[in-house]
């Protein structure tokens, strides 16, 4: 098929990354490498620690032999995640361009979600930088990893074709799967990639056979053809056949956004996978994901909305579901990193309110303008969540005590800057002003009530008061319990990570207070929605 | 007539409180004297001259103040109006008021805490002044709550006594279950006049109905702080109070403040012929039941203040029958006499160092001369053997009530047959046999105390107070006689200077009359024959009883009628049997819906359930997250099956 | 100048973010310069709120210091703040209120000074801010911003169950307040312009009156849970009792009345016809109040709690005299809001200090304190004076405006049994309130008197006096503050008692 060259400019983020990615892999190259045997499947620095100071306490182990400096790739990375993030926000309030005959689009709304994505992989690898230098686990794939999954979150943005999707699909998840292994100690990380791998290939699965099925009804996997072929009627099998279609293909995506009853694999490997990267797949995966879900049921099947048949139903089922599920397993966790994990899954609830609110052939303006805020503001304060955990993670990790609440209690004493940035996090996921998480929470419900999915709305506000009780939670343990055990984190290295932990929480207030401008440009973003 | 002074008359008693109150404690002693003794005298001189300056050309001045509030249609002034009526009563009030300061000055002495009972005192002074001059209903609240705090804070003066603080909360708590009537009182006149002004209230055309619920409220107020059946019970606890206060507040002024708001509203309360057979009813009741228990306590004080709750029956009585100067005017005398007799007694009780109990008394006179003295001219007053002020006011009362018309158009059968004709006499036959009640106890009180031998403890040495004390003792008894001028009947004072004085005379115009119209011209002297008869005996038995056997008399009735006499010192249980039947079951009320519905139901079920379950809820969803790859695999295919399932089969 | 004039709303609600900032911005560790700031910035917020008492003019159916500037136009709202009388007498007790908390609890707080503090000025500002906002979700922002500093008062500074006391407020009041969100939300899609501006929702009005009163309860529950109404009150005793004393005088202070403001400047004036319907239901919760806070009152036995129920009665006196809808009683329910902040402020005030001294709740070990701190219980009297509505005490005149404008009321059905029930309130009142003042001043001294119990002190005085003050010029002189809030008061009086009527015409149908 004939394209024009200049259609890569459309997916210039993804290129940018994927430049990033050949980089760093290709620069391992010309390093120094010690004997596998020495670094080998590493005995983590816990044991390390543990052997050396029985204490326990967060002393540097010097014994092992210095692996070759690799801190320059976290830079490398983080620069090219910051020219990605420039390429997708420069064109932002371009008109939408149909790209490569069709199999893509270069709009506002993918542009939106490239730049969360891209600002995400930003301050992940900031992070990470200084959790993974810490635990002396710096090895070359990871951040080549990162952004080789970021590249295909941009191209799932873009893509409009049902086979591109499946292929950047692919090419985020493999990243990822491999992430979650990447701290090689103890067995749950390979255990959490594990089943994250085959619950992932399943859903891959069942995603290709929606597509097959979708083909088979329209002779084609372009999204603009399915919607066309549906608009013209087409044989009544046809349409079953496309209904199928939808539910397999929403099936699938609904594994990635994590929505129950397909989250069975989230906390799993939230729980398992190092700090910095499930901040990632929190941020990244949902932002890529719902963008796909949105391109593939509005653009795709968005006269197939309505009805007793519609997707509007089967999102609507899957969003109460979400909302409940998520927030009443998440109240009894009390493993910080575990009830992240839930309340990603009620957050997968609440944006599919607003996914089920865009439902109709043109996308509501304002509730995809609410998708993409809640996405940016989630991303934001998710990252900075997970970069304080990562904080108290590694620290726990070389103390031998696990994640538990109790850890956390009286953080405000030892490290007031990480309790008040934790539970500003805290008081952004459960919605409460003025933070960026109130401000989503009113583009999403506000666009409810617009549809009139009032019930969905008050159902979906009630279930946020049950998640309040478990943000509120980790505040109690943070300010009000007295100081369990006061050994401070290190400083030095972990600068970084509490430069990134900044940014976030400044960004979460900025969004909070002056969503002005952010609106605004979700706004343009959501009225160049391309089809 | 507008005037621009009257606020003065409560308002500088209301600055010395502030004064003694704020800086006393720190203040000379002889400075605390001066404020609160001249403020006192300062508005008793200017109600003096007010009080002369009426005349044809002023029959009242009037003074609005400032508007205290406004809201909608009402407007709440404070605002006075002086009259002939307020006009006396402002002079009793001050007058006695600073005889009574003036006393206090001696029976204070020694107490630490003199500068606050004298901003109390003071305080007293304002508010009663705004209840007497108050032109509208709030104004006249304002006081009337206003006395009732500085009862309680008197009352309860020596509060490390914890018998004492109960007695203010009670007496506070029992004048708000009042003053709620009269609340209820206020809104339903607001509700029908439109206006909260006395002057108005009186001059409108009110329903039958509406008067009578309204008149009925206020009344349930005037219960409250005169002390009437059944809401008395404060009164006696009182007395735990200094007793210049109790012969202040307690005898001379604050508890008569019913009757005069009775007799305020006497528009009102002719209007509603139901509730003055109420008000008469309840007045002989009272009269007669607290007759009963002054014959049987031994505390001098207990004595005198249920004497005062008996003789505030009889100026219900007056009221009741529609004979509203005759109440007043017993008002006014009773303000003399029962004054004295409180300070006469204050004065027995300092010179036996605080010795209350009349047993342990006796062969008083010739230690304590003057005060003797002038408690045997206050006795006489009050019991009636000669015609001085108590006599001729309690029967005029008495007079008024046998010949009343008020009740003589109310039947209690439609058709009119049964009137209540025979409702007066009856009040009369009560009446009277209180008043020999009232001469019996009185001389029984005063037998004990001044006459026989000293039965107290040899250590302690009676001695006469100081001049300070006995010179306010003298000019009460004093007025106790001069004070029979105002009941002299207009047969004997018709033409002469004196009948203008008679307070019959005199207050004419400010009262209105029952509808029966004024009761037929009679002669007074029968009345004065029986009434005297009637002091006579009381006298009579009573000296036989004590004057020589002195408390033998006592144990000579008791083996007579002993479980009467036992009922009547324990003042006929009605304490008990209110703490029986409102007290405690109230008590045990709250705290039962405490522990019912907020502790159990609200917050045991619902505030702290809820989460409970929502917890258990979610701990057993998590079980089923066991981290086992084939469970989630199955989940998610079951996941994928119910979609197709519902979206394409049902859908 | 004129900037200044134009600003000024603004700058005295926000002066107290300024002040926080800069305590976070200095060192944490010895408090004194914290709570320094802390004071100065309260202070002048109060000074500079004088001008906008003096600088008031009430004009119907405008504010007064009307500010608007852009905010987020893309999200449908706007920077726009100004005030009513009613607004701006709560404005003034809570500035009022600010200075004389940060000083008393300059003893008590001790550890993380800095936080407290700098909770304390974020607080005022969220209050000021509820008041001040004339857009819904200017409005929300603030009425939520509350709960986090208030949460963190009482549960870092609390008694022992503060926990537990600190999450129950936050649940509760969340729980309505979302609601209340999507109810705004509501108003936002069917007003034709997609605005969150009062005026525009006013004027747009809900014509369907099932939505209206579906609304209004969304709107009332958020409120009625504020209030507290009966029997949504049981987080406040909780609460209360674990809060620091500056925690409980805030909160009884003006958080309370930010329920009781929210019914007469949103839920009632948006919704006519709905709140006419309510009214007699709403009524009749409030004389629930207004008894059964009493009787619980007389069930306690912990100082606090006490105090915290005797607020539930207080306040069912607001709320009957808002659903009497007569001007009368509704000025006096307004009039009521100020002198139960005065008040009950008051009295939380100085359980703290005796708190301070005996370091217990406990009735029990009190007694006879009037003989070992004599200024204590004369202050504490004329506090209790005025909680049990003694003329010439500010408490008077508004029970008295609201009883007698409920027992006049046209509109309310069953007005009358509901005045007279609630006049009941009045004797109540004196009885718990009395016992209680028995219980810890008179009497021999116990077991709290004992340790040479100090009687106030000279910065304790700088905080009572103004109290004091307050409730004997409001007490005396009380018109001034009716005739700020007449106009507001006869705006919503009229448009809800005669919203059966007319129905609210919906303007500027037009979609952009």
């Amino acid at each position: 098929m004939n394209y024009d060259p200049n259609d890569l400019y459309g997916v210039l983020p993804a290129l940018i990354l994927s430049a990033g990615a050949l980089l760093l892999l290709t620069s391992e190259v010309f390093l120094r490498n010690v004997k596998p045997a020495v670094l080998g499947p590493a005995p983590g620095p816990a044991e390390e620690a543990q052997r050396q100071l029985p204490t326990g306490s967060d002393a540097k182990p010097q014994a092992v032999p210095a692996p070759p400096d690799r801190r320059y790739q976290a830079w490398v990375a983080a620069a090219f995640a910051a020219a990605a993030l420039w390429a997708a926000l420069s064109r932002l309030g371009d008109p939408a361009v149909s790209l490569f005959s069709g199999a893509a689009v270069s709009d506002g709304f993918a542009r939106v979600v490239a730049a969360v994505v891209c600002a995400a992989l930003l301050f992940s690898c900031i992070v990470a930088f200084s959790y993974l230098e810490s635990l002396r686990a710096t090895r070359g794939e990871f951040y080549a990893l990162a952004l080789f999954s970021a590249a295909g979150m941009c191209l799932l943005a873009q893509a409009t074709d049902l086979i591109v999707i499946f292929i950047s699909l692919e090419v985020m998840s493999l990243a990822l799967y491999a992430l979650c292994a990447y701290l090689r100690r103890g067995k749950r990380p390979a255990e959490a990639a594990f089943k994250y791998f085959i619950l992932g290939s399943f859903a891959s699965a069942i995603f290709l056979y929606g597509a097959a099925l979708a083909f088979g009804a329209t002779g084609s996997t372009r999204l603009a053809d399915v919607a066309a072929a549906l608009r013209s009627g087409g044989p009544s099998g046809a349409s079953t056949l496309l209904y199928a279609a939808v539910a397999l293909l929403a099936s699938g995506f609904a594994f990635k956004v994590a929505a129950v009853p397909f989250h069975m694999w989230v906390p799993d490997v939230y729980d398992g996978a190092p700090a910095p990267v499930t901040g990632f797949m929190a941020a990244g995966v949902k932002a890529a994901a719902f963008a796909t879900l949105v391109r593939i049921l509005v653009s795709g099947f968005g006269d197939a909305s309505a009805g007793p048949r519609g997707w509007r139903a089967l999102v609507i089922w899957l969003a109460l579901l979400t909302m409940l599920f998520g927030n009443l397993l998440a109240i009894p966790q009390r493993s910080v990193k575990r009830m992240l994990a839930y309340s990603a899954i009620a957050h997968a609830g609440y944006l599919l309110v607003a996914v089920a609110s865009m439902a109709s052939a043109s996308p509501r303006p304002d509730a995809t303008q609410g998708l993409l805020f809640y996405l940016a503001s989630y991303a934001a304060t998710v990252i900075g969540a997970f970069g304080v955990v990562a904080i108290i993670e590694r620290r726990l990790a070389l103390s031998g005590a696990g994640d538990d609440l109790s850890s956390w209690s009286g953080l405000s004493d030892r490290h007031p800057g990480l309790a008040a940035a934790m539970s500003l996090f805290m008081v952004s996921l459960a919605g409460i002003p003025p933070t960026a998480g109130f401000m989503a929470k009113l583009t999403v419900f506000r666009a409810a009530i617009e549809a009139g999915l009032a019930p969905v709305a008050i159902f979906g506000v009630l279930t946020s008061v049950a998640g309040l009780y478990y943000y509120l939670r980790v505040v109690v343990y943070v300010y009000m319990y007295p100081s369990a055990k006061g050994e401070p984190v290190q400083g030095g290295r972990l600068l970084s990570a509490g430069l990134a932990i900044a940014g976030c929480a400044l960004i979460v207030l900025w969004m909070g207070i002056q969503p002005g401008t952010f609106a605004s440009l979700t706004q343009s973003a959501a009225n160049t929605f391309g089809r | 007539m507008e005037v621009t002074w009257l606020h003065l008359v409560p308002l500088l008693p209301l600055i010395g409180a502030a004064i003694c109150g704020l800086v006393g404690k720190w203040l000379p002693k002889s400075w605390v004297y001066a404020v609160a003794l001249g403020s006192v005298l300062l508005s008793f001189l200017i109600g003096l001259r007010a009080f002369i300056g009426l005349g044809e050309q002023a029959p009242f001045f009037h003074e609005l103040w400032f508007n205290w509030f406004s809201a909608g249609s009402l407007r709440v002034d404070m605002a006075f109006t002086f009259d002939r009526l307020s006009g006396a009563l402002t002079l009793v009030v001050t007058g006695v008021g600073f005889l009574i300061h003036v006393y206090s000055v001696g029976y204070m002495e020694e107490d630490a805490g003199y500068w606050r009972y004298f901003s109390y005192l003071n305080l007293f002074i304002a508010a009663m002044m705004t209840l007497v001059l108050g032109d509208n209903l709030v104004a006249m609240f304002v006081g009337w709550e206003g006395v009732g705090l500085c009862s309680y804070l008197l009352i309860g003066f020596w509060f490390t006594d914890e018998e004492k603080a109960y007695a203010g909360r009670k007496a506070f708590i029992v004048n708000r279950i009042g003053d709620f009537g009269f609340l209820i009182g206020i809104f339903i006149l607001f509700n029908q006049v439109g206006t909260v002004g006395i002057a108005q209230i009186n001059s409108a055309v009110l329903p039958l109905g509406v008067a009578s619920i309204a008149a009925l409220c206020l009344f349930i107020g005037a219960t409250g702080k005169s002390a009437q059946l059944p809401l008395y019970i404060w009164l006696p606890d009182a007395m735990a109070g200094p007793t210049p206060v109790s012969a202040l507040i307690h005898a001379a002024t604050m508890v008569t403040a019913g009757v005069y708001m009775v007799a305020r509203l006497s528009h009102l309360y002719v209007s509603a012929p139901g509730v003055m057979v109420v008000v008469a009813v309840v007045g002989v009741l009272t009269a007669i039941w607290s007759a009963l228990i002054a014959t049987s306590q031994n505390d001098i004080k207990k004595v005198l203040a249920y004497s005062t709750v008996s003789q505030l029956g009889f100026m219900f009585i007056g009221v009741g029958v529609g004979a509203f100067f005759a109440g007043t005017m017993h008002l006014v005398t009773h303000a003399f006499f029962k004054a004295c007799l409180f300070l006469g007694s204050g004065a027995v009780i300092h010179g036996l160092h605080g010795e209350q109990d009349i047993q342990r008394m006796g062969g008083l006179r010739k230690y304590l001369p003057s005060t003797r003295t002038t408690f045997l001219v206050a006795t006489i007053a009050i019991t009636g053997i000669l015609p001085i002020s108590g006599f001729f006011s309690k029967d005029e009362i008495l007079g008024q009530a046998l010949h009343t018309r008020a009740f003589s158009f109310l039947t209690l059968t439609p058709d009119g047959s049964t009137r209540l004709t025979w409702l007066g006499p009856l009040i009369y036959a009560v009446g009277s046999f209180s008043a020999f009640l009232t001469s019996f106890y009185m001389w029984r009180c005063y037998f004990l105390t001044f006459s026989g031998e000293y039965r107290g403890p040899e250590n302690v040495h009676p001695h006469e107070s100081p001049s300070v004390m006995t010179l306010p003792l003298w000019i009460l008894a004093a007025l106790s006689v001069i004070g029979l001028v105002l009941g002299l009947p207009q047969a004997w004072v018709h033409g002469t200077g004196l009948q203008h004085w008679t307070w019959e005379h005199f207050t004419e115009d400010v009262f209105s009359r029952p509808r029966g119209g004024a009761p037929e011209e009679f002669s007074p002297y029968l009345g004065y024959g029986i009434a005297l008869i009637v002091g006579w005996a009381g006298w009579a038995c009573s000296y036989a009883l004590y004057f020589k056997r002195g408390l033998a008399g006592d144990e000579l009735l008791t083996a007579r009628i002993h479980a009467l006499r036992r009922a009547l010192a324990n003042k006929l249980y009605v304490d008990e049997l209110y703490d029986f039947l409102i007290v405690q079951p109230f008590w045990a009320l709250a705290r039962g819906l405490f522990r019912l519905v907020d502790a159990t139901l609200i917050d045991g079920l619902f505030v702290n359930g809820i989460p409970a379950l929502i917890a258990w809820v979610g701990a057993m969803a998590r079980r089923f997250q066991n981290g086992d790859v084939q469970r989630y695999l199955a989940v998610t295919a079951l996941g994928v099956a119910a979609l197709l399932y519902v979206f394409l089969v049902r859908g | 100048m004129a900037f200044i004039e134009s600003h000024l709303l603004t700058l005295v609600t926000f002066l107290p973010v300024l002040g926080a900032m800069l305590i976070a911005l200095l060192p944490s560790g010895e408090g004194g310069q914290h709570k320094g700031i802390a004071f100065l910035f309260s202070l002048l917020t109060f000074v500079l709120s004088i001008a906008l008492w003096t600088g008031f003019r009430a004009a119907p159916g405008r504010y007064a210091f009307e500010q608007r500037t852009e905010w987020a136009p893309a999200l449908g709202f706007s920077y726009h703040v100004g005030l009513d009388g009613v607004a701006l007498l709560l404005f003034l007790l809570t500035t009022f209120l600010g200075p004389i908390v940060v000083l008393s609890s300059w003893k008590f707080i001790q550890e993380r000074v800095n936080v407290y503090c700098i909770a304390l000025l974020l607080l005022e500002t969220a209050i000021l801010g509820t008041l001040a906002s004339l857009d819904l979700v200017l409005f929300y922002v603030f009425w939520e911003a509350m709960l986090i500093p208030m949460y963190l008062l009482i549960g870092m500074w609390g008694s022992d169950r503060r926990i537990y006391a600190a999450v129950k407020f936050f649940l509760f009041t969340f729980i309505g307040s979302v609601l209340m969100l999507l109810a705004i939300f509501w108003l936002w899609s069917n007003s034709g312009r997609k605005s969150f501006d009062y005026a525009d929702l006013l004027n747009a009005g809900v014509v369907d009156v099932s939505t209206q009163r579906w609304l209004f309860l969304a709107f009332a529950l958020a409120f009625a849970i504020k209030v507290p109404i009966w029997p949504l009150h049981t987080w406040l005793p909780d609460a209360h009792t674990e809060a620091p004393a500056a925690g409980s005088i805030i909160l009884a202070g003006v958080m309370l009345k930010m329920g009781t403001f929210g019914f007469i400047r949103y839920a009632m004036p948006l919704f006519p016809q709905a709140a006419l319907a309510f009214a007699p239901a709403i009524a009749v919760l409030g004389v629930i109040g207004i008894v059964y806070g009493s009787l619980m009152c007389m069930a306690q036995t912990d100082l606090k709690r006490l105090i915290a129920y005797s607020s539930v009665a207080h306040l069912g006196f607001v709320m009957l005299g808002l659903s009497a809808l007569t001007p009368e009683a509704v000025s006096g329910a307004v009039l009521q809001m100020v002198n139960h902040g005065i008040s009950t402020g008051a009295l939380f005030l100085m359980v703290g200090y005796l708190y301070e001294r005996t370091h217990t709740r406990d009735l029990a070990a009190y007694g006879g304190l009037a003989t070992v701190a004599p200024a204590i219980a004369a202050t504490f009297l004329v506090i209790t004076l005025s909680s049990i509505g003694l003329p010439g005490t500010n408490g008077f005149v508004g029970e008295f405006l609201v009883l007698i404008g409920t027992f006049t009321s046209r509109v309310l059905a069953g007005a009358v049994p509901l005045a007279v029930i609630g006049a009941t309130g009045v004797i109540l009142g004196a009885v718990y309130m009395l016992w209680l003042y028995q219980r810890v001043f008179f009497g021999p001294p116990r077991k709290a008197a004992g340790h040479g119990l100090q009687d106030l002190t000279v910065r304790e005085w700088f905080t009572v006096a103004p109290l004091l003050l307050a409730i004997v010029v409001i007490g005396l002189a009380p018109q001034p503050l009716l005739s700020a809030i007449k106009e507001p008061v006869d705006a919503v009086v009229q448009r809800v008692s005669r919203a059966d009527r007319a129905p609210p015409v919906r303007k500027a149908e037009a979609q952009p």
